[in-house]
Formats: C-alpha cells, sequence, structure tokens
C-alpha cells in the first residue's frame, strides 16, 4: 500500500512536469498545419496557383488574338475599290454617316495608355 | 493478421488515400509528439521527430503487413526515432547496469540522492526543475519507457511490444527511471534501498 502511494505520488509529479511543459493548443495548430500540408486532398492541378497564373496568361492570349479577327473584318469589295484604285480630285460630300457594332464591344479602361485608331471609310453616293 | 481498430484507414493508405492517412495522423499525432518529448524534452525537435516519424510511415505504409496494431506499429518506429535523435543530441549511457531484471533484486544502484526533498521544494517550478534534472540523468530509453508508462498509460505488455523488449527489461527500466526521479526528489522509500 506504502509503495503504491509512492508510486502514484511520482507518477503524480511527473505528469505534472509533462503538463507544465507541453502546449495542447500547440500541438493541436501543428498537427492541423501538417495534415493540411502533407495529407489533405490535393486540388485539381489547373487550379492550384502555381498553374493559375499561365492558364490566365494563356487564356488572355487566345482571347485578344481572337478578337482581332473579330474588330478587324475583311473590307468589303467596294471599299477596297474604292481605297486603292480610286483618287480623288475633290472633297467628298458626306451626307451620312452610319456605324455598326460588332458582336463584341471591347471596354478600354485607358483611353491615354493605348489610343483608339478609327479608320474611317467613305464612299462616293452618285 | 490482427484485428485492428485502424484496418480500413491503414489499407486505404495502402492504396495511396492521402485523405485516410491524415485521418491516421490526426489520431496518433499527439501520442507520436508527447512520446518524442518525453525522450527529447524538446518542443521543437519533438515537432521535427513526430512529423519525420508520419511521413516515413506514410513511405513505408505499403510493407506493413498487419500482423500486429498499426499504433503498435507507429510506436515503435517513433520510439527508435526519438531515440536516436536523442542519441546525436549526447553522449551514449550504457544500459548494462539497468537492462537486466536480477538489478531489481540483486545489488543496489550506486546512485547518489543529491536534490533537494520535497519539503526544500518551495516551488512548483523549483520541483518542475528537479524533475527536469532528474530526467537529463536518464538515457533515452528510460524516458522513453517513463513516457509510455506514466504519461500514455500503457501496460508493461503493450510497452514490451512497442519497444521490442521482454517485460522483465520494461520493469527494470521503469524502477530505474523512477528510483533515479525518488532520489533526486529527495523521496527515499524503501523499495529502492534494496
Amino acid at each position: 500500500m506504502k509503495e503504491y502511494e509512492h508510486d502514484s505520488k511520482l507518477t503524480a509529479i511527473y505528469r505534472d512536469w509533462f503538463a507544465s511543459e507541453i502546449s495542447d493548443e500547440e500541438i493541436a495548430r501543428e498537427k492541423r498545419a501538417f495534415i493540411a500540408a502533407h495529407f489533405s486532398e490535393a486540388p485539381v492541378a489547373v487550379l492550384q496557383p502555381v498553374m493559375m497564373v499561365p492558364a490566365m496568361c494563356l487564356f488572355a492570349f487566345f482571347a485578344w488574338f481572337g478578337l482581332q479577327f473579330m474588330r478587324l473584318p475583311e473590307a468589303p469589295h467596294a471599299a477596297k475599290a474604292l481605297t486603292q484604285d480610286r483618287k480623288w480630285q475633290e472633297p467628298a460630300e458626306v451626307r451620312r454617316l452610319t456605324s455598326e457594332v460588332g458582336p463584341t464591344l471591347v471596354y478600354q479602361k485607358s483611353y491615354q495608355e493605348k489610343p483608339i485608331t478609327i479608320i474611317w471609310v467613305f464612299q462616293t453616293i452618285p | 493478421m490482427v484485428k485492428d481498430p485502424d484496418g480500413d484507414l491503414v489499407r486505404q493508405s495502402q492504396r495511396g488515400n492521402k485523405r485516410a492517412y491524415g485521418e491516421l495522423v490526426n489520431r496518433y499525432y499527439e501520442m507520436v509528439y508527447t512520446l518524442a518529448f518525453g525522450v527529447l524534452r524538446e518542443r521543437e525537435a519533438s515537432r521535427d521527430v513526430a512529423q519525420n516519424v508520419f511521413m516515413k510511415v506514410f513511405g513505408e505504409i505499403s510493407k506493413f503487413q498487419r500482423n500486429s496494431k498499426f499504433k503498435t506499429w507507429l510506436y515503435r518506429i517513433a520510439v527508435n526515432a526519438a531515440i536516436d535523435e536523442g542519441r546525436k543530441r549526447k553522449p551514449v549511457i550504457s544500459l548494462d547496469k539497468t537492462d537486466h531484471a536480477d538489478d531489481e533484486s540483486g545489488k543496489p544502484m550506486d546512485v547518489v540522492a543529491s536534490g533537494p526533498g520535497p519539503r526544500e521544494c518551495a516551488s512548483q517550478s523549483e520541483l518542475r526543475e528537479a524533475v527536469a534534472a532528474a530526467l537529463a540523468e536518464m538515457s533515452e530509453e528510460h524516458r522513453a519507457v517513463l513516457t509510455l508508462r506514466e504519461w500514455q498509460g500503457l501496460s508493461y505488455d503493450e510497452i514490451a511490444e512497442a519497444l521490442d523488449i521482454s517485460v522483465g527489461t520494461v520493469m527494470s527500466r521503469l524502477f530505474y527511471a523512477r528510483k533515479k526521479l525518488a532520489e533526486i526528489l529527495g523521496m527515499q522509500h524503501e523499495e529502492y534501498q534494496k
């Protein structure tokens, strides 16, 4: 009985020392971080930040490339004839101006940085 | 094959399921960490050992034959890793005098009680310092047994299985560790005077 009490006392002293030296919160925090870093389900590769940047750049390039074709349609035959063959001798009289907006409207945030060049094609009306 | 409460998670982990292994880490992180701390007595080193053990076990889990419980297998790897780390940090202490069961009933161990008695340990901090001093005088193997028994509450059989040693050696190491602790704390008891 005396021996048991002695061992219990030693156990209590040891456990008290142990509890005072470790921090349950710290261990739990380290555990969570460790599991999250190594043993959580891996996200789809393309959604990882390291893949997102090049993917977005590629997307932006193709979007820009596609827009070039949409914004610069081939000039109609009449317009070609006017711009290439005819030389104007006298000022043209503009009676009517029309404008067409294509399927894509491009919003340019900073006009100063990259001005939009607009080419007007005039056609004489007989 | 042994019936193991972790069997399903182990099988999934062996198939490379990281989430399943993460659940095993969640279950046993504290156990491995506190075991390492009991041996090394340093938080940072204990964290490193615990995390290295879990990385190593994940790498080798396909080799686990399930002849024992996963927990026992993990204990064995963790104890060895903590002891190895402890040995790197200080010179080796021979276990020759203490590993044999004869020592318990045979000749007394030549250890001098040098620490202050309980009455002299006025404050808790002094008592903790005395415990730390006693632990510093023990080998890694003795601290491991003490931690497994006194902190984690394992039976002699479980400790013997985890450390792959005999129950007699477990009892011998535990006896020595308690005696050392009692001496440093000035807690004399006739059991240790034999």
